[in-house]
């Protein structure tokens, strides 16, 4: 039998050279990013940087713009969570069923998700165009000009409408982790069910989630860290402006905006750090307090 | 079992925190290199050079062939000097000179467009100062034309010194359709009276009188500046810069309460904040809009072969204020691209690299550019009267012959590098009806304190 104990170094030796990228290009950039935040510096290595104590922050928190891009970002992670997982787990659970043509159905559930996101995001952005654009036109022939929208310029309404294309990118990938979650619930129990008469609502919510309640957790922080991370879609479809004046400002973006538009690196790794704190708090707390099911289950 | 899930959590965690940060740091620690192309010592006219000549004149523009040209032509009566030539495409260019100025490993020509990109290679001295090299040339130097090498894009408040010698000026002024202005019976505005009459009238025909593109920031901005120049002149904005004066002022709210005037009396139609740039054009050049503030670059656009308006396309002067009228001739205009020297260039290479500046950037080289309408030369030259669009630019030129003062973005002179986002932002922001003229003017001072 391949053991740890018998076969350490061939073990360790395949894993070095994994864990010096990761180190070198993952944890050393992100404490080096971390040690930059306190310092002044434009970019230019040979300036070298300046200490600058705990000012970045200072700074940080004194922009109206970045609490208003973590507002939008509590606003996408909330939302993003409250429309990704109920679609797709009902998406899921309707076509872990023997339905026909479940395949046509699964391709296209996913096909956002393989459209590169500057795709997806021009595509919404020809459509919800003021003038020019399908929606509103659309709207106009039928009569009901009314309800036509700028929809991607209305500082009330632009971020709402970017979140939800943002989820409906994603949904298809939540969908397949979901159906993956549910193939593995054996079929016996649901003949049991049957045979108990148990209706759909205790099947969906005395059985089948508790029993993917692992997997929900880990569809929830993969939300969560991607809402993180959204930058793309809001830069292609406010063409990199994140406005009118900083309505659709997510905190990535003002990271983006300072760093490598006003080589202010100092304040961009404040930033940066800034999410780190909130991601992996917020994860922890999701994920471990949660999800998790107990040892002893 | 619950504390190895726990820590492949943590784990799992840690990377995506990781992947976070290392999008800010990834880019930060270039180590600091010496050019090892910048070292040549003894200066003797026929040692062998090489220089590296950094662009962003890629294939399908029209400076590409007039640039090869003239380095045949270089090449020809400078047999030791070899050219090698680094360019990009614009977005890519602008990436690399970032790129290149942070890692100390600039070529040993840049062309670059000057302000807040290039300052930190200017502070750092990575720039050769040029002043000495113009100074002692006086016929190369008064063959610019006039305060041309004082601009912003060249010049530094806070480092004296020339840093660059500019190539192209950025002009602005009125593109407008002769044949919509004829149906409707009107003539080219003068003044900002004349101006509001124009837009009333052709409002009353269904047209949109101005396409502006107010949802790229740079567009509503370049309103502001224009009309900041208007109404209060150029100097101004060196008080603004030096913080000797606030945006929340009559100087700084003027040209948004002037902005805000405009689009509530739907000068720009009905939302400009959701136009783009590309929308405005095509607004423009379709004949849906009569008039386009814009830069003399997009005359050969809109002159076309295959442009629907090439033949009824006019210029018009910015309009001024009658009672503002000691401003009439300041304006959004100046520098727009510049050559400049490394400043590691010693002996036989610094004097080949000043030979081949010299040779692009005289007379009789910006004269070839001037022939193929590629650029909008600094120095005086013959103009070229061959084409639509070479006689409807030297109509600009005309203009800017009586221009008092200019600049182009009005936060060029500032130190603080995130201003001119910021101006472009509340600007979109008012054109949005987000923000009021003096909201807009107080998050601009809230920049400057927040970063004080």
């Amino acid at each position: 039998m391949f053991t740890f104990k018998k076969n350490k170094v061939l073990i360790i030796g395949f894993l070095i050279p994994a864990l010096f990228f990761y180190i070198a290009l993952m944890l050393y950039p992100a404490f080096y990013a971390i040690v930059l935040s306190f310092f002044k510096w434009n970019g230019v290595a040979s300036l070298g940087a300046q200490f600058n104590g705990i000012n970045n922050y200072l700074i940080l928190f004194r922009n109206p713009v970045f609490w208003l891009s973590i507002r939008n970002l509590a606003f996408l992670l909330v939302v993003s969570i409250l429309t990704q997982l109920p679609v797709a787990f009902l998406l899921a659970y309707l076509l872990s069923g023997n339905i026909r043509g479940a395949s046509v159905f699964k391709v296209s559930f996913f096909m956002p998700v393989i459209l590169s996101a500057t795709a997806v995001s021009m595509m919404w952005k020809l459509i919800l165009d003021d003038k020019y654009g399908l929606l509103n036109n659309f709207l106009k022939a039928v009569g009901l000009e009314a309800m036509s929208r700028p929809w991607l310029t209305d500082p009330h309404l632009s971020f709402q409408v970017i979140t939800l294309i943002n989820s409906w990118q994603h949904v298809g990938y939540f969908l397949i982790i979901l159906l993956a979650g549910i193939a593995t619930i054996p079929e016996e129990l649901f003949e049991a069910l049957k045979i108990d008469g148990a209706g759909i609502f205790t099947t969906v919510f005395k059985v089948v989630i508790p029993l993917i309640k692992e997997v929900i957790g880990v569809c929830v922080v993969l939300i969560m860290t991607n809402c993180m991370k959204t930058f793309d879609i809001i830069y292609v479809m406010t063409s990199g402006t994140f406005g009118p004046n900083n309505v659709n400002q997510v905190p990535v973006g003002l990271m983006y905006y300072r760093s490598f538009v006003e080589d202010n690196f100092g304040q961009g790794s404040a930033i940066a750090t800034m999410v780190l704190l909130f991601g992996v708090l917020i994860s922890s707390i999701v994920y471990i307090k949660g999800f998790q099911q107990k040892s002893d289950v | 079992m619950l504390k190895r899930k726990a820590l492949t959590s943590l784990l799992a965690l840690a990377l995506t925190g990781s992947l976070v940060l290392t999008a800010c740091s990834g880019a930060t620690n270039t180590a600091s290199t010496v050019n090892s192309s910048g070292g040549s010592a003894a200066s003797n006219a026929d040692e062998k050079v090489t220089l590296r000549f950094e662009h962003d004149w890629t294939e399908g523009m029209p400076q590409l062939p007039v640039f090869k040209k003239m380095m045949e032509e270089f090449k020809k009566d400078n047999p030791n000097i070899t050219i090698q030539e680094e360019s990009a495409p614009d977005t890519q260019y602008h990436q690399k000179l970032k790129t290149e100025i942070s890692s100390d490993t600039l070529g040993d020509i840049v062309i670059n467009w000057g302000g807040s990109e290039v300052k930190s290679a200017v502070k750092n001295k990575q720039f050769m100062d040029l002043t000495e090299m113009v100074s002692s040339d006086s016929s190369y130097k008064d063959s610019f034309i006039p305060g041309i090498l004082e601009g912003n894009d060249v010049t530094y408040q806070d480092v004296k010194g020339l840093w660059g010698i500019p190539i192209n000026i950025t002009l602005t002024g009125f593109y407008y359709n002769k044949k919509i202005f004829q149906n409707a019976g009107l003539e080219p505005p003068k003044t900002w009276d004349d101006m509001l009459n124009v837009i009333n009238k052709l409002k009353a025909t269904g047209t949109i009188p101005w396409a502006l593109g107010a949802q790229d920031g740079w567009r509503a901005e370049h309103l502001y500046s224009q009309l900041f120049y208007k109404i209060n002149g150029v100097e101004p904005i060196y008080d603004l810069a030096s913080r000797k004066v606030k945006y929340a002022s009559d100087i700084g709210e003027a040209p948004f309460k002037y902005m805000e005037k405009l689009r509530d009396l739907g000068a720009f139609g009905s939302n400009p904040a959701a136009v783009s740039f590309q929308m405005e054009q095509s607004e423009f050049m379709s004949g849906k809009a009569a008039m386009n503030f814009s830069l003399a670059t997009y005359a050969k656009k809109f002159t076309a072969d295959d442009s629907p308006i090439k033949d009824d396309i006019g210029y018009f002067a910015f309009p001024y204020f009658s009672d503002k009228s000691q401003n009439k001739d300041d304006m959004f205009a100046g520098g727009g691209l510049a050559l400049s020297l490394n400043s590691k260039l010693t002996g036989a290479k610094k004097d080949a690299a000043v030979k081949l500046l010299k040779y692009i950037t005289s007379i009789s080289g910006q004269q070839q550019f001037e022939e193929a309408s590629a650029l909008i030369p600094t120095v005086n030259v013959q103009q070229n009267t061959s084409t639509p669009a070479a006689k409807l630019v030297n109509e600009f030129r005309a203009t800017f012959k009586t221009a008092k003062h200019y600049s182009n973005d009005m936060t060029d002179p500032d130190g603080l590098s995130s201003m001119l986002t910021k101006l472009r932002d509340v600007s979109t922001g008012l054109m949005n009806k987000q923000l009021t003229p003096e909201q807009a003017a107080q998050e601009l001072d809230s920049e400057i304190q927040n970063n004080g």
